[in-house]
């Protein structure tokens, strides 16, 4: 009986758990400096695709903690830092407490990644960016001599029992807001840590804004419900042409997640409209989107410019 | 085998060389600390009473310098300002309290329940329902008189079974009917109050100040204001959760930066140590502090207008 748990015990050597490192791919990637984004720009969705910064991080080849740094020069003002790791969108729960077999597509758990932020004077961060990462610590020196390590690092994150230092979990967004009143005209960085790869094809896309103002209302101005909608996409960073081939049906899921219209990705077969109401565009037809393959298609008027797609109603609007 | 006793003999004289100290002493708090107007619930005629029951947590700490730069009292030094609106930290070698809330069962009094202050239930009865004016209501908004009620409201609440086993209650004793005598505060020869305190363990740093403050009740106003007897110093949105049958309330905590920030809490009405009280720690290192240790005593003397 031992003998054959030795046998069995030995078919698998754990590897598929830790991270490689691909090519083509940077572990410690530099965004360069960043534009703050208008609030009036985050209303639509190509507009957001096209003013946030995206990138795509791997395991480093060096044995060094990994990341990604990006800058941006303050006003004066007041900025909303917002970075959206994968993936995190599914359309098939499988967990214990609130499983839903009404969607079609299965939730991939193997595609999450995390990154931790932190953001402060570009002057006091200690990483060499595109080499090594580094933190906002800085020694200070009180008046009796003695040495304090003081955290320079101005984006307070609050956890749920109101602690500061918390950091979101896995694949969900962070956001702080930097007052820069101290410092006008001076560089900020962003630092960007990784704290877990995605391990099914061990690359971490994520999308990073830095917005005007403070963060109250940001979700308001991209008219969405989830601060997972104001990062659209961040699988697929929109110069990756590979990228869809790889995370598969992630962007139009969340588009349809963030629109409110899931219900396209519904198991009709499953779940007929008249016993599930959450279905019936199964038997009536999607209103303005359609599942074609892997893609959301998105009826013509909706995508014509002047229209958008009412969030609440599921129906295109007038702009 | 003689080897192993002569181990054993010398591993007690080892000295860890740590760098902390306990700074020990004697805190007093004026008469006029303890000191606040009241109303006769009866009578409704204004009257000044003393009771060391007024007298509100007290925070002690030891820091580099002691000034009056940025606020209209004495404070410590602080670092660097990172962020706009939030002034410096103060980074204490180390601090302490002479009492702490604790919740005393009902949520009516939570955030309003220094330790060392109430010998048993009786006593704090008697002080919110006839001193302060502010009687204790039950979870079902009855005014708590009895002792017995208010006792086993408490050990249903905790699951408990003796009145030692709450730290607010003080003049208790312990499982094999020890006394305990956990009431901070004795009136001294002047008419002040004095307890003693211990601050443990603090990172040594020669010519290092001692400074704090006692956190003064806010004044009780059922008019316009609507300000009931707290403290800026607890936190009444955290703390323990309970969610028992009907109930939804927590049960308040102490700030978890007060000697790093005091400037948040510290307000008009709030008694800290003047410059001219404040006590220098001067042994050269921590191991000559804890050779011979310095007598001391804090006063916390300068109203806060």
């Amino acid at each position: 009986m031992l003998f054959l748990l030795s046998i069995f015990g030995c078919d698998r050597s754990g590897e598929e758990y830790v991270p490689k490192s691909v090519d083509g791919y940077e572990g410690v990637a530099v965004l360069g400096e960043v534009t703050a984004i208008a609030r009036d720009d985050l209303a639509l969705y190509d507009d957001r695709r096209d003013l946030i910064s995206y990138s795509t991080l791997t395991l480093p080849r060096e044995q060094l903690f990994g990341g990604a740094t990006a800058t941006f020069v303050a006003d004066g003002g007041t900025y909303c830092v917002l970075v959206d790791p994968e993936a995190v969108t599914w359309n098939q729960s499988v967990d214990f407490e609130t499983p839903s077999e009404i969607y079609i597509k299965k939730d991939n758990t193997s595609d999450d990644g995390d990154l931790d932020l932190s953001v402060g004077l570009s002057a006091n961060y200690t990483g060499t960016p595109g080499y090594q990462m580094g933190n906002f610590e800085q020694a200070y020196e009180d008046s009796l001599g003695a040495q304090v390590t003081v955290n320079t690092n101005e984006c307070a994150l609050v956890g749920s029992r109101g602690q500061t230092g918390a950091h979101s979990g896995r694949a969900t967004p962070e956001f702080c807001e930097i007052d820069t009143t101290l410092h006008p005209g001076r560089e900020y960085t962003i630092a960007m840590d990784t704290w877990s790869l995605p391990l099914d094809d061990d690359l971490l896309s994520f999308g990073l804004a830095v917005i005007e103002g403070s963060c109250d209302g940001v979700q308001d101005a991209a008219r969405v419900t989830d601060w997972e909608c104001v990062i659209p996409g961040e699988s697929c960073p929109p110069d990756d042409a590979d990228c869809n081939a790889r995370e598969g049906s992630f962007a139009a899921m969340e588009y349809a997640y963030c629109n409110l219209v899931q219900n396209v990705f519904c198991d009709c077969a499953l779940n007929p409209s008249e016993d599930n109401p959450s279905c019936n565009t199964c038997t009536t037809g999607s209103i303005g989107f359609a599942l074609v393959g892997d893609e959301l298609t998105v009826s013509p008027l909706c995508a014509s410019e002047g229209f958008v797609a009412d969030l609440n109603a599921n129906l295109c609007a007038a702009d | 085998m003689l080897s192993l006793f002569f181990l054993m003999s010398v591993g007690c004289s080892y000295d860890e060389q740590l760098p902390q100290a306990n700074i020990s002493g004697t805190l007093v708090i004026p008469r006029e600390a303890a000191t606040r107007t009241v109303l006769d619930p009866i009578t409704g005629e204004a009257s000044e009473v003393t009771d060391s029951r007024f007298i509100g947590p007290v925070y002690l700490g030891a820091f580099p310098s002691i000034t009056e730069l940025d606020y209209g009292y004495a404070h410590p030094e602080m670092g660097p300002v990172i962020q706009a609106d939030i002034e410096g930290n103060t980074y204490p070698y180390g601090g302490g309290s002479v009492g702490r809330f604790d919740f005393a069962c009902f949520e009516y009094l939570a955030c309003r329940t220094p330790t060392g202050r109430f010998s048993d239930y009786e006593d704090l009865l008697g002080f919110f329902n006839n001193v302060v004016g502010d009687p204790v209501q039950d979870a079902f908004g009855n005014q708590v008189v009895s002792a017995g009620y208010f006792q086993a409201v408490c050990y249903d609440l905790f699951e408990i079974t003796a009145d030692y086993e709450m730290e607010w209650i003080s003049d208790v004793s312990d499982y094999e009917g020890q006394k305990l005598d956990r009431l901070d505060f004795v009136e001294n020869a002047d008419g002040d109050f004095e307890a003693p305190f211990d601050l443990w363990r603090v990172n040594y740093a020669p010519g290092m100040k001692l400074w704090g403050w006692m956190d003064a009740p806010t004044d009780l106003d059922f008019g316009v204001a609507n300000q009931r007897y707290k403290f800026a110093t607890c936190n009444e949105q955290n703390g323990q959760q309970n969610n028992e049958y009907n109930n939804d309330f927590v049960y308040g905590v102490t700030q978890i930066d007060l000697l790093n920030f005091p400037g948040r809490y510290i307000g008009g009405g709030d008694w800290v140590v003047g410059l001219d009280d404040v006590v220098s720690v001067d042994a050269d290192t921590a191991e000559d502090y804890r050779a011979n240790p310095q007598e001391i005593t804090v006063r916390i003397a300068s109203k806060v207008e």
